[in-house]
Parts: C-alpha cells; sequence; structure tokens
C-alpha cells in the first residue's frame, strides 16, 4: 500500500485509513477503546507503529460508517472526484489495487519498490511482564456481549477494559459460562501491582438473570507486577434475552512509571446481547495454542498472535496478500512449502525457523533489533548480507557492520550485543 | 436453577433472541463466506456515492466523508491496530 501511495499521491490521489474497532482484540494485548479520545489514541499508536504516510481518519464510536460500508474489518474503496465507488474489494489487495489505478489513472514510470521504502515502524506498546498468570480456558467458542462502560461513574480514564464472554450453551438454552476479563489497556501504560489489594469485582443482577457468584476478588499474586487479564469464569443463566447486569469492578490503577497507584471504582452495563462489533479473540475457545501465555509481549507466542492477526479474513490461513507490506520480503521464508499461504503449522513453527533469537525473552523480534537481525539470516549460515534484510533495517545493519563489509558476521552481533545497555550477549 | 419447562420455552426464544445475534461475530460457523457475502450485499455498489457520514481527524475534528474526500480521486482502508 505505501509503494502505491507513493506513486499515486504526486498523480492527485488521496489515500485514507479509517481506523474502526478491533478485529482482534487482545492481539499485542490492545484493547477496544471506549471514547473517541480513547480510539484516537489508537489511530496515534497506528502512526507510529506502521509508519505510513498515509492519514488516518477514525469512525465514530458507533461503528457507523464500517457498518455502511459492509462491515469487513480490511476491505478498501477506490472514489471518484463525484464521490461514487468505482471499485470496492471485501479484502484490501494491494496488488489488485495498483492494477485498477493503472487503468483509471494510468501508469507510473518507475514504480516504487518495497525495498525503496524506509518506514520509521515502531513497535507495539510494550507492557510489564506477561504470562504470569494462567489465562482461564473457555469451556468452548465463546462470544462477546455488548459492554457499556458508565463514563459517568468516574472522572478517571478506564485503565482495565471488562470483556464479556459466554458461551455457546447460554446463547443456545440460557444456561452456561460468562467469561468476565478485565484487560489493562497497554495505552494508558499500566500494570498490576500485587502487592496492592487484588481486584473485587460486584455484580447487580434483575431478577430472571441468575450470575453465581455474584462478587469475587482475585488471587494474590506472587510477582510484586504483571500485566496478565484478570479473568472469573462464573455461571449465568437467564430467562430473559433481552435483560442486562450491573457490574462494578474496584482495582488498584498503577502506572509503569510509579508515580501513582490509586484504587478505581468503575461500572458498566453488560447486556446479555453478543456485540457483533466485539472482534475475534485469537487462541479464545481453542486451548490458546502451544504458546499461549508464555514469554510476554515479546515471547514466541506474541509472535505467533502477530502473525495470525494478518489473517484478516479468519479463515485460519495467512495469504501472501494478507501480510504487512513491510514484510513481505520474509513471507517465502515464511511459507515453508511454498503454497502461497501459511498453515497454521507453519505459523506455529516460526519461532523456531526463523532464527535463535526469534520471540525469546522479553523483548521479543521487533522490539530487540538484534534478534531481529539474526532473523534475517535466509540461509543460516549466521552471517547476514546486506541483500538479506528489508530496506528499512539498513540504519541498524550499518551500526552493526564495523566493518563496512555489506556482512554482519556472528562476531560483529555479539559485539553489538555487548554494546546495548541491559541486553546480555548471546 | 431454572426449571425444565422454562428452560425448553427459553430454548425457542434465545435461537430468536440471542443465539441468531452469534452469528455475527468474526469466525462465525460460516466464517469468510458470510462475512463476503454480506459485504456484497450491504456495502454501497459500484457506482452508488459514498454514504455521507461523520469521520474524525488525528485531532478530533468532525467532518463529513465526502467532504473530506475533496472531489479528487481517493483510495479509503479500513483498518486498525490488530
Amino acid at each position: 500500500m505505501e509503494t502505491i501511495e507513493r506513486d499515486y499521491t504526486p498523480e492527485g490521489v488521496q489515500f485514507f485509513y479509517l481506523y474502526k474497532q478491533l478485529a482482534h482484540p487482545e492481539l499485542d494485548h490492545y484493547v477496544d477503546p471506549y471514547t473517541l479520545e480513547e480510539r484516537l489514541m489508537h489511530v496515534e499508536q497506528a502512526e507510529r507503529q506502521l509508519g505510513s504516510r498515509i492519514p488516518w481518519i477514525a469512525d465514530a464510536m458507533t461503528n457507523e460508517l464500517k457498518h455502511a460500508l459492509g462491515d469487513m474489518p480490511n476491505s478498501e474503496f477506490i472514489i471518484d472526484p463525484d464521490g461514487r465507488i468505482l471499485e470496492r474489494r471485501a479484502w484490501s489487495d494491494p496488488t489488485a489495487l495498483r492494477e485498477d489505478l493503472e487503468r483509471l489513472i494510468g501508469p507510473v514510470e518507475n514504480p516504487t519498490r518495497v525495498s525503496d521504502l524506509d518506514l520509521p515502524s515502531e513497535p507495539p506498546v510494550a507492557t510489564v511482564v506477561k504470562g504470569i498468570v494462567p489465562r482461564v480456558t473457555p469451556p468452548g467458542r465463546m462470544m462477546t456481549l455488548k459492554v457499556e462502560p458508565d463514563l459517568d461513574s468516574t472522572q478517571l480514564p478506564f485503565y482495565t477494559k471488562l470483556r464479556a464472554d459466554v458461551d455457546r450453551e447460554f446463547l443456545r438454552n440460557g444456561e452456561g459460562k460468562l467469561l468476565l476479563g478485565f484487560h489493562i489497556d497497554p495505552l494508558y501504560h499500566m500494570h498490576w501491582n500485587n502487592l496492592a489489594p487484588p481486584l473485587t469485582y460486584e455484580v447487580t443482577a434483575p431478577d430472571g438473570v441468575g450470575i453465581t457468584p455474584t462478587s469475587a476478588t482475585f488471587a494474590e499474586i506472587e510477582e510484586p507486577a504483571d500485566a496478565d487479564p484478570r479473568e472469573f469464569l462464573v455461571d449465568i443463566s437467564t430467562d430473559d434475552p433481552a435483560a442486562s447486569f450491573d457490574l462494578s469492578v474496584t482495582y488498584y490503577a498503577c502506572d509503569d512509571d510509579n508515580t501513582f497507584c490509586i484504587p478505581v471504582t468503575q461500572s458498566y452495563a453488560v447486556s446479555l446481547q453478543v456485540d457483533p462489533d466485539a472482534g475475534r479473540v485469537f487462541g479464545a475457545g481453542r486451548g490458546g495454542g502451544r504458546f499461549a501465555g508464555r514469554g510476554g509481549r515479546g515471547g514466541p507466542g506474541a509472535m505467533i498472535e502477530r502473525i495470525r492477526g494478518w489473517d484478516a479474513n479468519d479463515d485460519g490461513l495467512v495469504a501472501r496478500s494478507e501480510v504487512p507490506e513491510q514484510m513481505l520480503d520474509r513471507f517465502d521464508r515464511m511459507d515453508e512449502n511454498g503454497d502461497g499461504v501459511l498453515e497454521a503449522d507453519e505459523i506455529e513453527s516460526l519461532p523456531a525457523r526463523m532464527g535463535p533469537g526469534a520471540g525469546r525473552g522479553g523483548r521479543g523480534m521487533r522490539g530487540d533489533p538484534i534478534a531481529r537481525l539474526r532473523s534475517f539470516d535466509a540461509n543460516g549460515d549466521g552471517r547476514i548480507t546486506r541483500e538479506e534484510i528489508p530496506a528499512q533495517a539498513g540504519g541498524m545493519f550499518d551500526r552493526v557492520d564495523a566493518n563496512g563489509d555489506d556482512v554482519i558476521t556472528a562476531d560483529e552481533l555479539d559485539a553489538m550485543a555487548g554494546r546495548m545497555p541491559g541486553r546480555p550477549g548471546r | 436453577m431454572l426449571q425444565p419447562r422454562t428452560t425448553s420455552l427459553l430454548a425457542l426464544a434465545f435461537s430468536l433472541g440471542l443465539a441468531t445475534t452469534a452469528a455475527a461475530q468474526p469466525g462465525g460457523a460460516d466464517g469468510r463466506g458470510r462475512l463476503i457475502r454480506n459485504f456484497e450485499a450491504s456495502a454501497p455498489a459500484v457506482g452508488e456515492l459514498m454514504p455521507n457520514l461523520a469521520v474524525y481527524d488525528r485531532d478530533g475534528q468532525e467532518s463529513r466523508l465526502p467532504a473530506l474526500l475533496n472531489s479528487r480521486f481517493a483510495v479509503l482502508i479500513l483498518g486498525c491496530l490488530t
């Protein structure tokens, strides 16, 4: 998309990304915003992460525009100067888009290549260590209920956000399981201070809605701090599908800079209706996968989650057309059997296949430049040539390639690792 | 705990009430095909005008989508952080 923008903005074409609700909540620990201000924080983070020149605009919090445009997570539209649709595509496809613009506007003389780009992209927001508190295994596939935060109940942001999921038994028969998950919003840079009293929730349900237990306090955690969700799997029953219940939660909001740690009580109204805009959580209802809950943001699980997140059409496969442009040059190495799509086993084996540093430790491949460089060693000979790396890693390559011979050796990698503060050598 | 008779009556209510909306979430039983069919049926068709709805720039300034497009060719791509 970025190369197309470079080529067709000078031809008078405008490009916009439209930010709407999350397609895959919890991926990179992001959770859906509650207010427009929070959605705009997401936009700023998307700008930083993608490093794109394409401006973002945001949908209203009711997701009106997404609904009006066919409710797809990653659709694209070409619009003429009269505001009429010239092309529409359910899934964004840069190759097809370029062909469309060549036909509509005309071909460009020297098309920009991905290797010409130098996108100043940043990794996702870091959190304190995750994987301390085991995730609750739901009884099966869960569906998310509509949750309405009571924004008037507090002057403070909702530093943690509730996701309320029910199982299919409840949807079929009115009796089943409810998973209450309280997720730290990473954009506020908070953590659970486990030296403070743990989170407590309390439900107030109308007649005809049964939730057991109606209140609970999360377990004491030995680690002094973590950022794992606080989850409660409870029983739920109702004879009124249109009912809702109130929930209040009390927790200590503690920022990562240790400037405040205060008790917060916030309230929600939870409808028993499924929320069609809630997105799909990877791993929910299917055991979480091999790496679930391990290694924090940068662990192998995070790497796998991120790649699964490219599966825009939710078919369980990651096709080349779904891979972010800046990662396309690595697609062939990821696609072990060369069939043009990443199957589940290929994705699961990526941390092992993509180099010894990939996904290891708390910083992860994207956050750890040395591990990231190692992962570019396509032929596994322990040396990284300039041809093996994407253009945007060129600056790092130059810093590590001490003798300037366009080859990074294991010794040069070790030397750089030793120079990085707080990072042990190999 | 609900009584059995009540529960059986509820099954119909839920099939009409809650369970039908369950299919609206991504990754449902029909997955990709359902999403595509919904898009083809509900998105504005080629030749139709883009909807006149509100959008917000990074500073929170509201504008209407057609006004933003500014009488030029435009490409609009939906996306998010995940």
